[in-house]
Order: C-alpha cells, then structure tokens, then sequence
C-alpha cells in the first residue's frame, strides 16, 4: 500500500492505517526510537504512542513526506521519553554520547535562549545541512537525527570509524561558526 | 541552548535530508552463506598463517613475556578461545537486558558485527545450545569486538542471538552447590550475600580503556572469588556512604545460571576504602528484593578484583621507558614514528590522569612495547572525548595534543589505502 493510500485510511479513520503503517513503517520508527532509548519495551511502547499520535494528527495534516512526519513523532516521543526516564541520571544509549559531543558546538544557556524558536533554528539547520557535502550531510543527519552508532554509520557508508568521526568532528566545527555567525553565541 | 532544546528543534529540518538519511534504506552487507563451505576448507591455511604472522611480529619485537597484557592485543584472538572451540562446548542465550549491559552486549544485532563462523551447533535439552561436528542449519558465529569474551552468535535462518559460553555447564555439575544454597536466597538486606545454587557461566574483567574479557580462571578460583563474595559484610546504601572515596578503574562481572535456568549477572567495582560496590542484573526481576545494587565491604574483596581484573597502577614514568608504541584498529597497525613515539609520551606527562572507568566506546588499540620486553595496554577513544586510557587509568589529554593524536590517527589511516 503506498503512502496516500496510507494517509486516505487516517482521514476515513480506518483502523487499517495503523496496522499498515505498523507493517510498512514498524521497523523504521523502531530503529529511531531504540537508537535514542536503548531499551525493548520502551521502545515498543513510543512507537506504538506515535500510531496514536499520528492517528490525532491526521487528519487535520496531510503530510507530504508521510515517512518523515512519522519519524519526526516517533523522534520527537523518544526524546520526551528519554528526558523524563533520565531526569536524574544519564544512561548508556547513543543520546548521551550524542549530547557529549554537541557539547563543544551548541552554546550553553543565554538570554538568547527565549528568542530562538525551533522555526528559525530548523532555517540555520537547513542552511548549514544545504552547505555540507552529500556524504558528510548523511553521516551528521545518521548521527544527530537518526542517533545511530558510529560504527552503523561506518558499516552503512563503507568506511572506517574513524573517519566517520573525523567527518563529525568537521561538521560539527562548521556548525559551531555557522551558530556563532547567526548570534547563538554572544 | 540546552542540547536537549537543540535536538528537537532539529525535527523540523527539511524532509528530504531525513528522507536521504533513512537507516533503513541504506544497502546492508548481506552475508554470503555459499561462502561458509570455502572458509572452512581456508580454516586450516588460515590457522598456519596467522602462527607465522604472529611468529615474525613476535621476533619483531623485543622479548615479551607470555603473560603480558598486551600480547593478548596484538596476538589479537587468543590460542586459548582456539582450544575452547575444539571441546564440546555449551552456550546459553543472553537476552536479559541487565546483563547485556553488564557484558557490554549490543542490543540489536547487524550485519557489520557478524564475524566470522566458530562451528556449527543443535539445540540442546540441558543448554540453550550445544556444539557439534555434524552439519547444521544452525551456526554459531563470532561477534565482532567481542573476540575474547567467550559472547558469540547463533544465526537460525538469518536471526541472530547472543550466546554466551558456559564452559563449567558440560560437567552438568552446580558450581554453586549444597543444601545451604535454596532455590534462591540472595536478599540484599541480608549482612551477608548468599548465592543461589548455580553454575558459574564465567567471569568477565575489564580495566578502564580495555575490552570486556572471558577471565581464564580455574573452577577452584571462581570459587574462591564467590567465597570472597560470601564472607564480605554487605553494608546498607546509607552506610555506605563516602564522598572521599574512589574507584578503580576496572571490575569484574560474575554470570551464573541457577536451577531455573535464568541468568544472575553481578558486576563488582571495587574502591579504594575497601568497597565494592554490587550492580546485580537478572532475568526475572521477583527474584530480587528491593533495589539491584549493594555495597559489600572487604579488602580481600577489592584485591582480588583489581587482580583478576588486570588493574595495575601505571606511573608516568614507565612510559618514559616506550621504545615503540604501535596503534592498532580493525585491520590498520601503525607504528609511530621516533617523533610520534617523543610527543606522545610527553603528551600523557602533560595529561590528567583519572582513575575511573567510562563508558567511552574506545576503538584503536595502543601499545607501549617497554625497553624491558613488556607490554601496557591502551586504548584510545576517537570520540572527541579526548581520553587515552593506559592500563586502567584514563589520561585526558589537552585540546592541543588531542589534535595532535588525531593527526597519528589520520596517519595510520592514511598508511593503510
């Protein structure tokens, strides 16, 4: 079954959709959820809380790119997620190596915190994704949206760890002007 | 900004560098099972050449003694997991999560951590595996970065398990055994800990920057560790309390299996006031009560973990005595250069030294060959994390030198095309 027709079960709310969107996309949205939370049974449960949420969203939306509006949910429930299980205490997924490396790019807490939305940053992100490479822009976006490991990425793209982790480490100095340049940092 | 803020606001990048990116998209290594037949027959040719390999690096180096650290690193797969493989040998599956974290076991299994084929195995009515010489539609595999941890695969019809040796299991005798030990006994608000009648699946070490390792150790001395075990005072958390104490960076897990045939992991970290602090793991979560993690305090305790462990102090100044430093990672070897070998010791002199273990995921191996034939082993993690780890103890280098390091990396790379 192809997306519109996918998307046309959600706005006649047949229960279908779900159970289509869970054979075509059940593997996907489980890659991006345990990427972040490392763990079965949370994992089953966010992804099955994204049907529920895409079931809410549509309609009133039709997405263009169904496939990328289900991952943003189930990326974005994973993150929620992750945040309240590990309010007190950092775990050992790829997130927290993850937000160790961001670490030296994105700026602490300043007043220009209340300022940015998520809007104007997803414009810098845009930019900045626009302005590397392919291969390198695929790498950062395994990395950094898709949380996956490095050796993932390495085994993916055919090449070393290493080097995976040297074309991270550029993109991210290059993240870090483009930041400074837009007045993240002041 | 919050990088938790900065990530979510990534949501909302452009679909089509989601869509680009797509994990599930990206054309896998598949694995070529025709290929099995033409390794075995390779095997033996194999085996010679890897002997006369590890020979002429042997005579490469200077004198090093058998039992060094390091000659496990770059003898890479040990001649004693080749021998294991040639004995009937049990396995029983490790799907508890506890205990795959314990063990450092990967959760999802893909094609790039399928090794090479160990042996063929059947299912077993006493063991969730057993080998066998005849030709089976199940095989078991090595696991890629876990070579000498005795923690395999088993492949049915392309659907992979962990398995993990039990190598006390064949003489179908309970490790832990006696009518003291019911069912099950451990209670963590006990003074003492008591094990539950069980096999001792086996012992695994690590020191902060080394690899989890299958510890080699006598039955007679797993006992001897669980009777360490046994007779240490289990303090309450609140007791337990110390701000001024440190850990070591190394520990110990222990893997039993008991009479039900459920899995007990308990990782030991030993501190430097004669703590050990206990993380328990387990299959069935009613077993226990209360929490999974004590404290157990005993001296003897502490010893013998960092002696099993393989922890051992290093001082900077026995880097001093490096007359070759070789980094290793996958299939690439670099010797540094005299220069290299000059700025990197002077680097770690300049480093923090840490004594704590972490979770980086290390990836390339150092040595330090010493002017008196021995070993140190390193590891270094080439996650910008900037730590080198030597024997247990992490070096956090500068920002400068770890530039600098980066760039030896980039050489042995480079060397390698």
């Amino acid at each position: 079954m192809d997306d519109k027709q996918i998307i046309e079960l959600f706005w006649q709310r047949s229960e279908e959709a779900i159970s289509e969107t869970a054979e075509k996309y059940g593997r996907y949205c489980y890659c991006i959820a345990n990427n972040v939370l490392r763990n079965n049974g949370d994992s089953e449960e966010c992804v099955n809380d994204s049907y529920m949420r895409l079931w809410n969203s549509i309609p009133t939306k039709r997405p263009a790119v169904f496939k990328a509006f289900l991952g943003k949910i189930v990326r974005n429930l994973s993150l929620d997620r992750y945040e309240q299980r590990n309010a007190q205490k950092r775990g050992a997924g790829q997130i927290d190596l993850v937000m160790d490396e961001l670490e030296e790019c994105i700026p602490a807490n300043n007043d220009t915190e209340d300022i940015i939305d998520s809007m104007v940053l997803a414009d810098v992100m845009n930019s900045f994704l626009e302005s590397l490479p392919t291969l390198h822009r695929k790498i950062f976006m395994r990395r950094y949206w898709y949380f996956s490991s490095v050796k993932e990425i390495a085994r993916d793209y055919g090449m070393s760890g290493s080097n995976v982790k040297t074309s991270l480490y550029r993109s991210r100095k290059k993240l870090e002007i483009i930041l400074r340049e837009e007045g993240y940092y002041l | 900004m919050n990088i938790m803020k900065f990530l979510k606001g990534m949501n909302n990048v452009s679909a089509k560098y989601i869509m680009e990116s797509d994990p599930t998209k990206v054309t896998r290594k598949s694995i070529d099972w025709g290929k099995w037949s033409a390794i075995a027959a390779c095997l033996c040719v194999a085996v010679v050449l890897t002997v006369i390999y590890l020979s002429q690096l042997q005579d490469d180096l200077p004198v090093v003694e058998e039992t060094s650290v390091s000659g496990e690193m770059l003898a890479d797969d040990s001649s004693s997991q080749m021998i294991e493989e040639q004995q009937k040998i049990y396995y029983e599956k490790c799907t508890a999560v506890s205990i795959q974290n314990m063990l450092q076991i990967p959760y999802v299994i893909d094609d790039a951590m399928v090794g090479e084929q160990v042996a063929y195995v059947h299912k077993s009515d006493k063991f969730d595996y057993e080998m066998t010489e005849e030709l089976s539609e199940i095989e078991l595999l090595s696991l890629n970065s876990f070579q000498n941890a005795g923690i395999y695969l088993v492949n049915t019809a392309g659907e992979y398990e962990t398995v993990i040796l039990c190598n006390i299991g064949e003489k179908g005798l309970y490790a832990l055994a006696g009518e003291e030990r019911p069912a099950f006994t451990v209670n963590v608000s006990d003074a003492k800990l008591q094990l539950p009648k069980a096999e001792i699946v086996g012992f695994y070490g690590k020191t902060a920057g080394t690899r989890t390792q299958l510890l080699d150790l006598s039955e007679q001395e797993m006992l001897d560790i669980v009777s360490e075990m046994e007779n240490a005072e289990n303090i309450s958390l609140d007791q337990a309390a110390n701000p001024n104490r440190h850990m070591y960076g190394c520990s110990i897990s222990l893997i039993l299996l008991d009479e039900e045939r459920n899995q007990i992991g308990l990782s030991m970290t030993p501190f430097d006031d004669g703590f050990v602090g206990v993380s328990i793991g387990y299959e069935n979560k009613n077993y226990w009560d209360q929490d999974s993690f004590i404290f157990l305090k005993s001296m003897e305790l502490v010893n013998c973990i960092k002696e099993y462990a393989g922890w051992k102090a290093v001082a900077i100044s026995d880097l001093n005595g490096s007359s070759k430093i070789v980094c290793r990672n996958s299939d690439m070897e670099y010797v540094l250069s005299d220069s290299e070998r000059k700025w990197l010791i002077t680097a770690l002199a300049q480093a923090t030294p840490v004594y704590v273990d972490t979770k980086c995921p290390f990836d390339v191996e150092v040595a330090f060959q010493l002017d008196d034939g021995s070993l140190l082993h390193g590891l270094w993690c080439n996650d910008s994390c900037r730590y080198l780890a030597v024997e247990g103890v992490m070096y956090l280098l500068s920002e400068e030198n770890y530039q600098m390091f980066i760039q030896i990396i980039q050489n042995m790379e480079d060397s390698s095309i």
